[in-house]
């Protein structure tokens, strides 16, 4: 889906820059046509510019949708799967959008429920230690 | 029938005004005018910004006592907005013990000059507040000044472009300042109104090349939320409105029906 | 690459790194500096930081004292000195290069000369609150708790300093209080629904302990059951909220409607959660 959306907004860019230029040079051409002739007041933009640039304009948002990826979230903690959910947009209810949460192990409060500033220090680097030790001692 | 009207339009369109003389100018005017013109403006505009984060004034700080005062409003604020969340017997017990703070101004903060507003020069905060703000007015206005001058001393004395939509004639001086002719109509104009169309437009410009630098203001975000400026309601008199408030609240507590409530919501 | 820098991101705002343990701190440390050096274009500057002050941490909790000085030195270089955040990390330091006393003179000096008079709102309170935890283990709970109230009272509107003083009062068994606390909580972040879960299950344990006659124990029990509803008000698939929900409403007579969709909904979360709540759920079903 993605590799489509690209190609569909490369070219839908190709064609409003080609219709851009077109209608450049047909004003050109227009200024040097002679002021007062009956033709020059009857020439408007020929038809095929104006569809190529509808044409752009049309193919660039079908390729701006095209590009939404359905939303993917990594769980916090335990073994890295990835998690795809089944929809494209975030949800607005609060009991629905924190499922999201639940689903990964997210605390959105976290700063004031994990109570970060009152941590010690010393006792977590305790346990660091202890786990590296007896890492070595597996090892060996 | 369209090509008759469109043929009418554009003779009126072309007559009224005034016989719009077809000038052909340089085609290279708009390489060596517009651009440089804009790429300048736009560069002195990110320096402008770089140098205003620069002289930016640090966060203001206040007393802790103040802290404390202001942020027992707030807790009084908090029980009256949230105290749906509570059942009622604790939603009592708060609002008997705010009610006994409050009105007994127990943190209130003791100014010395009671009631009295202090004097702009005096006060620290206030000059500091005026100086910055002057150094904000002085940072745009030397640019500006130096822009119009280099625009005006080397891209004078000729008729640049042809604007989209008529004028009335009190802009001819001003925009077409190198080439005063009586009869040119004000839609030819000279540089120095690309300069002005782009102060007028570039902010969007700016906005998507400086994202990144955070202009959100963090400074702002971090000022001690305090009340009791000049002009501002005193702390003492928000407190007794609190205390007053807090005595005829009712509460609504959410737990009054929640049973029925989740039992629909999910079955 | 938008899940990675995701996770990272959820990882740092949600301090959950605080309870990881040794192994999976390792994991992350190892994984965020080797996403940081991808150069991730969507990564924000101010959150580019925070994830370095996360690895800050990291690094102290990790034993690598180096590393910690060096990004710390990275820090003090880019944004200067006078920053609430930037007084934590060099208190922290102190604490590990030095000794306790060291890091605990610092924060007294700084707070008595300077912050007393001139602070801004988070500056004096983030530096109590570390001169607490430093100083916590010396003292016993009490003089935890004494200490918090006393910040309380500078400072009410702070969330986490009731949070831990309700941790504390719970580990000293004195229940009541610590509801009250949870309590403020609750008001001060009205959609905490982990805040309602945990005053659920702290009036739990307040009426299988402490409550002698029938009727308090029914009122508390009752009052558990609709922080536990609020809590899944909330949040449709959260586990904990469910599972004090049916835990609480067997014990009370009257309440099988929300018994049973309580534990369908547990049914729902062990079909189709991660890994770590499927197991929770079906043991908790077994045993209710």
């Amino acid at each position: 889906m993605a590799l489509l959306s690209t190609i569909l907004i490369l070219f839908s860019s190709a064609l409003i820059l080609h219709s851009g230029f077109s209608s450049h040079e047909f004003h050109q051409l227009l200024k040097s046509l002679p002021q007062d002739s009956h033709s020059y007041l009857g020439h408007q933009l020929p038809k095929d510019i104006q569809y190529e640039a509808i044409a752009g304009i049309i193919t660039f948002t079908i390729a701006v949708f095209f590009s939404f990826k359905k939303l993917t979230y990594y769980p916090l903690q335990g073994p890295q799967k990835l998690i795809t959910l089944n929809h494209y947009l975030h949800e607005i209810r609060m009991n629905k959008a924190t499922n999201v949460d639940n689903l990964i192990g997210n605390d959105p409060y976290g700063e004031i429920n994990h109570t970060p500033n009152f941590i010690d220090i010393h006792a977590k680097r305790e346990e660091t230690k202890r786990w590296l030790e007896q890492n070595d001692k597996k090892e060996i | 029938m369209a090509l008759s009207v469109w043929s009418v339009w554009s003779l009126i369109t072309a007559g009224s005004a005034g016989a719009v003389a077809e000038l052909t100018l340089d085609p290279k005017l708009k390489y060596w005018v517009l651009l440089p013109i804009s790429i300048v403006m736009v560069l002195t505009g990110i320096l402008r910004q770089y140098i205003m984060d620069l002289i930016a004034p640090n966060t203001k700080g206040v007393p802790r006592v103040k802290l404390t005062e202001s942020q027992w409003i707030y807790k009084a604020q908090a029980l009256l907005a949230n105290g749906s969340n509570l059942s009622a017997e604790a939603f009592q017990l708060r609002k008997e013990h705010l009610i006994e703070v409050l009105a007994g101004g127990k943190y209130l903060v003791k100014l010395n000059t009671d009631g009295q507003a202090p004097s702009p020069l005096s006060d620290p905060n206030l000059s500091e507040n005026m100086f910055s703000m002057a150094k904000g007015n002085l940072a745009n206005f030397i640019p500006q000044t130096i822009i119009m001058w280099w625009v005006n001393h080397f891209f004078a004395g000729f008729v640049l472009m042809k604007l989209p939509f008529p004028l009335t004639p009190r802009f001819k001086e001003m925009l077409q300042s190198g080439v005063m002719t009586a009869d040119l109509d004000v839609r030819w104009v000279s540089s120095i109104s690309w300069y002005f169309i782009s102060v007028l437009g570039l902010n969007p410009v700016y906005n998507l090349l400086l994202s990144d630098t955070e202009s959100i203001d963090i400074n702002a975000a971090q000022q001690p939320p305090t009340m009791g400026g000049p002009g501002e309601p005193q702390p003492e008199a928000v407190m007794k409105g609190l205390a007053n408030d807090l005595t005829i609240a009712e509460n609504e507590s959410c737990f009054d029906d929640i049973e029925q409530r989740v039992l629909e919501k999910y079955s | 690459m938008d899940a990675i820098r995701g996770r990272y991101i959820s990882i740092c705002t949600s301090k959950v790194y605080t309870q990881f343990s040794p192994e999976e701190l390792m994991e992350l440390n190892d994984g965020c500096k080797r996403y940081m050096q991808l150069k991730d274009p969507s990564l924000g500057q101010a959150q580019y930081f925070s994830l370095m002050e996360m690895l800050f941490y990291l690094a102290v909790y990790l034993c690598k004292d180096v590393e910690a000085q060096v990004l710390y030195n990275t820090f003090r270089d880019r944004l200067g000195e006078d920053s609430p955040r930037l007084y934590g990390m060099k208190s922290t330091l102190l604490q590990i290069n030095e000794s306790d006393s060291a890091a605990v003179e610092f924060i007294e000096k700084l707070i008595k000369e300077r912050l007393e008079v001139d602070t801004d709102s988070i500056s004096y309170l983030l530096l109590q609150k570390r001169l607490i935890a430093i100083q916590s283990k010396n003292h016993d709970k009490e003089w935890v708790v004494r200490q918090l109230l006393n910040l309380i009272e500078k400072f009410p509107i702070d969330p986490e300093i009731w949070w831990f003083a309700a941790q504390n009062y719970f580990e000293l068994g004195q229940f009541e209080r610590a509801v009250y606390c949870l309590e403020e909580v609750i008001q001060l972040t009205p959609f905490n629904y982990v805040a309602s879960a945990r005053l659920a299950e702290v009036l739990y344990y307040k009426s299988m302990r402490v409550d002698k006659s029938v009727a308090k124990t029914k009122a508390t029990l009752q009052n558990a059951l609709n922080n536990a509803l609020r809590s899944v008000e909330l949040s449709e698939n959260y586990l904990k909220g469910w599972s004090l929900v049916a835990l609480t409403s067997s014990k009370l007579d009257g309440k099988n409607k929300i018994l049973q969709l309580a534990k369908s909904k547990l049914q729902i979360i062990a079909n189709g959660s991660n890994a770590q709540n499927k197991v929770t759920a079906e043991l908790i079903l077994k045993s209710i």
